[in-house]
Formats: C-alpha cells, sequence, structure tokens
C-alpha cells in the first residue's frame, strides 16, 4: 500500500518531504521521522526513542497576531470529493475536508520532529517494537463526544480492514500485535518487532469517530476533531465546514467556514482564482502554473517535489527482458528537454524518487549526475543488444492528458535512438486496474509516483508497488527483495541504511533499471493574494490544515 | 387527440425500455471497471474488490440488469457509486438548476431566433437580412465553450459584472440567481437562435413569395398583418419541427454549459458520473433526459396541428 498524501501543502521549500502527489495512477512514496516537543504547544511532549531523530521542533513562521483577520469563508477548490475513498484513501480532491475534519495522534513540523496533534506524549521504546500514547486531555468530536483511548484502538482497527484500510494499511494490519488501553487516555501499541518508521504510520492515521465512521462514504455524517465541522454537502454543487467552536488549540480557527466550490471548467477555476472569487485550488497544471505565476494577484506555491512522473519498463517482455535496453531508454530520454518543454521549466528532470531533501537523496545519483542525455550511448547499447527496430508500445490512461503529452515526447527520445515507439492511450481504470494487478499489457507504460511524508527510506520502497517485490515491471532479484527488508528495519541515520539507500538508488537508476525517472512531479497550490497564514505550508500533518489561514479582505 | 396522446405515451414505454436497455449495455460492456475508477489509484486488489462487493459489481450482468429493472418499477434508481447517495435525489436536486437554464436560453432561442429569422426573411437581400446571416454564421461556427469561456474573460473576469461560476437560486435571491443564469443562457440560447434564425428566415422567404401574400399584398392589407397573419403561420412548420429538436440541443449544450460555468445540473452530474463510472446515474439520469425528449417531441407533434389544420384533420 502507497501513501500518497500527509503533507498535502507544506508550501515553503523547507516543507521537505511532505508529500501527496498523485497522478493518474500515481504510487507513493516516503521519508523520514523524528521526535520531539513542540513549542507551539507547551506542555505537550512527544518523544520517540526508536525511529530516529531527536531534538526540539524549529518554529514555524508564525505571523504577527495583530496582522490576522478573523471570520470570512475560504473558497476553495480541489474538485469533486470521492466519498469512495474519504475513509482511506488520501485523494487530493478529498483533502480540505480531511485535513480539516479529522486528525492523527502525531504529526512533523518543518525538520521532521514529531509534533503532537492529539497525543499528549508519544513515547517509542528503545528498538521501537512499542509506542506507550497518552492523549491530549478535553478534546471533544464534533458531535460533543469526548476523545478517548478506545476511539484511537478503534481507528486503527477501522484503517486496517480492507474495506476502509489506510495508506499504511500493511504495516498496521500486519505489524500491530496488541492494543492495550489502560484508561480513557493511555494506551500502549504492541508490534511484532522493531518498527523504526512507526511514527510514519501515526501521521497517517486519522481518528475517527466510531459511532459514524462507518457512514464516510454516505458523505452525510463527517466528524473528527478537527478545527472544522462537516455541516453539508450537495454533490456536484460543493460542501460546506464551519469553525469547530470547541476546537482544543485557543483561539483557532481563524476562519469561519471552508466551502468547497468544484469548478469543472479550467478556464473558469483560472479566472475565478484571479479574480478573488475562488481563494484556493489544488492540482493545476504546469502549464496553468506558468501562466498564473506573471498574475500579482494570484500566488502558486509548492512545496517542492513530491512525486516523480517515471516510465516503467515491463522487464518479462523483449526487449526489455535486457538490461543494456533499459538502460538505453534512460540515457535516450531528454529530460532536460521533458523539463523545459513538457512541464514548461516548472519542474525538473529527475531520475531518483526521493526529493532534495531526503537522507535518500544522492545528487550524484539523480539527473544529470546520475544519468544523463546520451543518445548515442543508447543507440550502441541497442545495437549490442541486438534490440534495434524491436517496437517497443508505452502505454499511458486517457485520464492523464499530461501523460499523454509526456508520452509522445518518449516516442520522439525512444525512435531517435533505434526503437520505434507506439504510444497508447488506455481507458483510465484499465491503465491503472492493469498496473495494479501486474497485468501491464505493453512493454511499458507512464505513471507518477507521488511521495508522501514518510520519515524513513524503507517506508516508501516497501510501500510503493512499483518497488516492492512482486511489482508490475515483474522484476524479481533475491539480493533486491533481502535489501528492501533490511531498509525496513534498518535504524533511520544509520550507516547501514545510508549504504542501502545508495544501493537501492544505484539498482533503480541503472544496475536493474526497471523504473526510469523522467521529471518531477509537483504539487502546486494557487491561491488568491488576500489568502494570507499559508507561508510555513499548513496544509499538512505539520499544523492544523486552514486553521491558521485567515482572509485579507 | 385524448386517444391520439394516450397512444403516443403507450409507445413511448418501449422506447424508454430500449433506451435503458442501450445505456445499460454500453456501460457494461465498454472496457474498465467501474470500481477500479472509483477506488484510489494505489488501492489493493483486495480494497477494489471490496468496493466491487460493495457496490454489487461482483453480480452477473443480466442479475445486475433484472435488479435495476425491478427496482425502477418500484420507483428507485438505485444508489450513486460516486455519491453514495440516491440517484433520485441526485436528479431533483439537479433536474432545478437544468431546467431554469434550458427554460431561460430556450426562451431567448425563440424571441431571438424567431423574430430575427423573420426579419430577415421577410426583407431578403436587405442590409438587416445580410446583417442577420453574417452574424448568425459566427455563432453557430464559434463552439458554445468557447463562446462562453470568451463571455467569461469579458463580462464576468474583464468588467467584473457578472460572477466567474456557480449558481444561486432565483427565490434565495433573485438579482444574485439572475445574475449567475445570464452568462449560462446567453451562450447557450445565443447559439441555438441563430440556428433557428436561419431556418425561419428561409422558410419566411419562401412564404413571402407564395401568390397569397402578394394578393394579401395587392388587397392593400398592411405589412404588419401580412406578415402575423399569413406569412408568420404558414412558415412556423419547419421552425416548430426544428425548434423541438432544439430542446435536446439546449439539454445536451447544458452538459458543456455547465461545466464552463461551474453550474450544478443534470448535464454536469452526466459527465461526472461518465468519467467515475458512475453506472446508476448515468442510466437514472439519462432515463429522465430520454422521457423529457419523447415528452418534447410530443408536444411539437401536437403543436403541428395546432397550426396546421390539415395535419390535425390527417391524424
Amino acid at each position: 500500500m502507497n501513501i500518497l498524501d500527509l503533507g498535502s501543502g507544506h508550501l515553503s521549500r523547507r516543507g521537505l518531504l511532505k508529500g501527496g502527489a498523485i497522478g493518474a495512477a500515481g504510487l507513493a512514496g516516503a521519508a523520514l521521522i523524528g521526535c520531539g516537543s513542540d513549542d507551539d504547544n507547551p506542555g505537550a511532549t512527544a518523544t520517540s526513542s526508536g525511529g530516529g531523530g531527536g531534538g526540539t521542533a524549529s518554529p514555524t513562521p508564525t505571523p504577527q497576531v495583530s496582522d490576522i483577520k478573523r471570520g470570512g469563508t475560504l473558497l476553495v477548490d480541489s474538485g469533486e470529493p470521492n466519498p469512495n475513498v474519504l475513509n482511506f484513501g488520501f485523494n487530493i480532491r478529498n483533502r480540505p475536508i480531511q485535513h480539516s475534519v479529522w486528525e492523527q495522534l502525531i504529526g512533523l513540523t518543518e525538520d521532521y520532529q514529531i509534533r503532537p496533534v492529539l497525543a499528549e506524549t508519544f513515547e517509542a521504546n528503545a528498538d521501537s517494537s512499542a509506542v506507550h500514547i497518552v492523549l491530549r486531555q478535553g478534546v471533544e468530536f464534533h458531535n460533543g463526544r469526548p476523545l478517548t483511548a478506545d476511539d484511537v484502538a478503534y481507528s486503527i482497527d477501522f484503517f486496517s480492514n480492507a474495506e476502509s484500510s489506510g495508506q499504511l494499511k500493511g504495516p498496521l494490519s500486519q505489524g500491530i500485535s496488541e492494543v492495550k488501553v489502560a484508561d480513557n487516555r493511555t494506551l500502549d501499541i504492541i508490534f511484532n518487532g522493531p518498527r523504526p518508521a512507526l511514527a510514519d504510520m501515526f501521521c497517517l492515521t486519522r481518528i475517527v469517530d466510531r459511532d459514524t465512521a462507518r457512514n464516510i462514504p454516505d458523505m452525510k455524517d463527517l466528524v473528527g476533531t478537527g478545527p472544522f465541522k462537516f455541516t453539508s454537502y450537495t454533490p456536484d454543487v460543493g460542501y460546506r465546514l464551519e469553525a469547530n467552536e470547541n476546537y482544543w488549540q485557543e483561539g483557532l480557527p481563524y476562519l469561519d467556514a471552508i466551502e468547497g466550490k468544484p469548478y469543472a471548467d479550467v478556464a473558469a477555476r483560472e479566472l475565478a482564482i484571479r479574480s478573488g472569487e475562488l481563494h484556493w485550488a489544488d492540482g493545476m497544471s504546469y502549464a496553468r502554473v506558468a501562466a498564473l505565476r506573471s498574475d500579482a494577484n494570484v500566488k502558486a506555491v509548492t512545496r517542492g517535489k513530491a512525486g516523480m512522473n517515471y516510465l516503467g519498463l515491463v522487464v518479462n517482455k523483449a526487449p526489455f527482458d535486457d538490461v543494456r535496453v533499459r538502460r538505453a531508454a534512460s540515457l535516450a530520454i531528454d529530460r532536460q528537454r521533458l523539463s523545459d518543454e513538457f512541464a514548461e521549466g516548472v519542474v525538473a528532470g529527475t531520475t531518483l524518487p526521493w526529493p532534495p531533501e531526503s537522507p535518500a537523496y544522492h545528487a550524484d545519483q539523480d539527473f544529470p549526475a546520475g544519468v544523463a542525455y546520451d543518445p548515442d550511448t543508447a543507440a550502441a547499447l541497442i545495437e549490442e543488444a541486438g534490440a534495434a527496430g524491436t517496437q517497443i508500445t508505452i502505454q499511458a490512461g486517457a485520464g492523464d492528458q499530461e501523460a499523454a503529452t509526456l508520452g509522445q515526447y518518449l516516442q520522439d527520445d525512444l525512435n531517435a535512438v533505434g526503437l520505434p515507439t507506439e504510444l497508447v492511450i488506455l481507458e483510465a481504470s484499465v491503465a491503472v486496474e492493469q498496473i495494479r494487478d501486474r497485468t501491464v499489457q505493453s512493454n511499458a507504460w507512464l505513471a507518477v509516483h507521488g511521495f508522501a511524508n514518510y520519515a524513513h527510506p524503507g517506508s516508501m520502497v516497501n510501500a510503493a508497488q512499483q518497488y516492492t517485490v512482486p511489482n508490475p515491471s515483474h522484476f524479481e532479484d533475491t539480493d533486491y527483495e533481502q535489501l528492501l527488508d533490511r531498509m525496513q528495519s534498518a535504524a533511520l541515520g544509520s550507516s547501514e541504511l545510508a549504504e542501502m539507500v545508495t544501493e537501492f538508488n544505484q539498482r533503480l537508476t541503472w544496475d536493474n533499471a526497471w523504473i526510469l525517472g523522467l521529471v518531477s512531479s509537483e504539487q502546486y497550490r494557487v491561491m488568491h493574494a488576500s489568502l494570507k497564514g499559508d507561508e510555513g505550508g499548513n496544509l499538512s500533518v505539520a499544523k492544523g490544515a486552514f486553521s491558521e489561514w485567515w482572509l485579507d479582505a | 387527440m385524448g386517444r391520439y396522446v394516450v397512444r403516443r405515451l403507450i409507445e413511448a414505454v418501449p422506447v424508454l425500455v430500449l433506451a435503458s436497455l442501450l445505456v445499460f449495455s454500453l456501460l457494461h460492456f465498454i472496457p474498465g471497471d467501474p470500481a477500479s475508477a472509483l477506488a484510489d489509484p494505489e488501492a489493493t486488489q483486495e480494497e477494489v474488490q471490496a468496493l466491487r462487493e460493495r457496490l454489487g459489481l461482483d453480480r452477473p450482468v443480466l442479475v445486475q440488469l433484472k435488479n435495476w429493472w425491478l427496482s425502477l418499477l418500484q420507483g428507485d434508481l438505485g444508489d450513486s457509486f460516486r455519491t453514495g447517495r440516491p440517484v433520485s435525489e441526485m436528479i431533483r436536486i439537479n433536474a432545478l438548476p437544468t431546467l431554469e437554464l434550458a427554460t431561460v436560453s430556450y426562451m431567448l432561442t425563440l424571441t431571438l431566433g424567431i423574430s430575427f429569422g423573420v426579419m430577415a426573411g421577410v426583407k431578403v437581400r436587405s442590409a438587416w437580412d445580410w446583417g442577420v446571416s453574417l452574424s448568425t454564421v459566427v455563432f453557430i461556427a464559434i463552439p458554445n465553450f468557447v463562446f462562453g469561456v470568451v463571455l467569461l474573460w469579458l463580462l464576468a473576469f474583464t468588467f467584473g459584472w457578472l460572477p466567474i461560476g456557480g449558481r444561486v437560486a432565483i427565490w434565495d435571491d433573485p438579482v444574485a440567481g439572475i445574475k449567475t443564469l445570464i452568462l449560462p443562457a446567453l451562450t447557450l440560447g445565443l447559439t441555438q437562435a441563430a440556428v433557428l434564425a436561419r431556418y425561419t428566415r428561409t422558410a419566411v422567404s419562401q412564404v413571402t413569395q407564395q401568390q397569397y401574400v402578394m394578393t394579401a399584398r395587392a388587397k392593400g392589407l398592411a405589412e404588419r398583418v401580412v406578415v402575423v397573419r399569413h406569412v408568420l403561420k404558414n412558415s412556423l412548420i419547419p421552425t416548430i419541427t426544428l425548434s423541438g429538436l432544439q430542446v435536446a440541443s439546449i439539454l445536451t449544450g447544458s452538459v458543456v454549459i455547465e461545466r464552463v460555468f461551474s453550474r450544478p445540473g443534470l448535464g454536469r452530474v452526466v459527465v461526472d458520473s461518465v468519467q467515475a463510472r458512475d453506472i446508476p446515474t448515468i442510466q437514472g439520469t439519462l432515463l429522465v433526459l430520454v422521457s423529457v425528449f419523447i415528452l418534447v417531441n410530443l408536444i411539437a407533434d401536437l403543436l403541428y396541428g395546432v397550426v396546421d389544420p390539415r395535419i390535425r384533420l390527417e391524424s
């Protein structure tokens, strides 16, 4: 299972690994944990002796209180919500609701320290095989019921079953051996072994109200502890969230309400943002971002690399059953051109599934230092492998216009080195299904892999299905499988993990080359200039989503 | 007349059954799995299967068809895969905005199309005729979604006279309601009015050359009387035929226009449901739209008889 969201909106570059991109067939990713206390919440402590990292949270840029204007209704658009995945998937369209209605036990600070949210204490034992949690006092659900340890136990169970699930369903359902509720505020969670990445799953697991959680897909009764209460949803019209007057963080939220207004037409959406009729929009294309950057009334922000557009190669079919041809394909791709033309200069070429801030990222293994554009060597390798003239078919989902465009650039590059390439556009769900079921009919497929705010590199490589074994590429290697296992259990910050990550990168980009990174994927949010308070990047686990935003109008 | 109407309504039943069967078949036999389309892309096979079971998609297609028809007979259109709401509720919520838009657009179509067409047809080859012909060609040639975006940019964004998107119910706030209706209704109505104007112009110009019109003029009747009493009535048959068909054009046009102007409505529901493979909603909504179309055509057929006694007598 993959992680897609967490952090959908740390808007500063310092937002580090906050993730959340999801593409047409997006698969997910990884990062880093830490521990510590949060200066914003005096009295709260959160410690972890397991997962690595330590220290105190760095302060998030906070606006002057005198500047803040209270009240108003924030108008947002991230598309029509999808109730079918509201309770588990971190679908881009559900973010404003998910981040406003529900909260997690812990979040992460800007520098990846654990930040207590609903947990007052979050303390892992020495080998990260158990965690002791004390809940914050006085937290109530929107229906007035107090938050208890039983709700946490229920949420863990809820997100572990097949129907609701969670992005870390695997670790949640397989890794936890016992949940001991001591009293209303205290519980211990015991794992069946060391879990260096245990904080990851709690950063992603929202605490739901046990009386209403099953009704979430009906979109009528969404109850959490977050800064905004769900009040209504009308399909194809929008939804409304109102400020939670009993919110546990005193003085928050600043806004009176949030209204979701799905603009179906991109041109209308852009005009609405520019005119201030809409304050915030998610999921803008690179072309629109490039166009909007020139408008003084609009801020286009990103928290940096949040994913990677990639070309997956099916290695049990000719010609990609020969690693020389896979390497040749990678060398044949002009990633600089993809960045300049396809992405309009908004994002950069890349071959690594890690953002630069990740401990797993090594610039010397990424484009251009790692795998440069070298069509001559590519052609020679193809000739040497006897694959010149072999027909390649790349498939992409019909719902992803950008993938179709990207595919045309790849066609051009691969044709030029002697691999005649055809681009096949499949019905979107068919494309996704073939990747999920590992039944890709073509030689290769195009998709986007979104990272999340994982703290531990082992989490991502063991979660995103293009890296796990089995995978849609049918790449299998015993040593590689063992590497994945070892990465998962290696302590964060250890030299062993650093070596393993380097080996993983080397295998991915050159030695085995089954997933070819193309260009970064970044989650741009565009917002009207009147929207303030987003400077620290609040739509993430690090901060209460939208709760610290206000309208300067 | 009553028997005619009853007969036509009975004839509509097999049409509806066939239409529903066609829609059902198309939706079930095109490639792709609705559960996969609805689930998150990174969902596991088990999660997709759980969703499939929850939505009843794991049952044989014929069983699904039988269940749907049985529910339909009980007035139950099922629940939307996409929103979890009853389809009848979604239709109820969205029918009014579409009806509102379609009615205003249709009134614009009839008013502008017939009046400009008659004026051009009565004064063939005049400057007025050339002007109407040229402008109708322009309106027909420009796709309505492009026209809509241009209007948005000009009247809503640049001048700020009108809102860019959304809908306010007229009974909640009449001024705001009308403001949100102007641009989509203009976009939809002007394109259809251009088509109607051209047909009307041709029909009127042909009738004005008939001997009975010349006779009327020779009798010294005022031009207004000649046009209204003799020309207009006799040139209305093709206009009525076309204007009946234009109801369907407006309803299908609303699919695009509701998206451009971010208005709720049946057209938007259909498109969003198709994208999400929301089978119950597509089936239910199309069934309603087909029923409306059958009804409008029946009304058009009845109007023939009102306008032309020969048709009434023959039927």
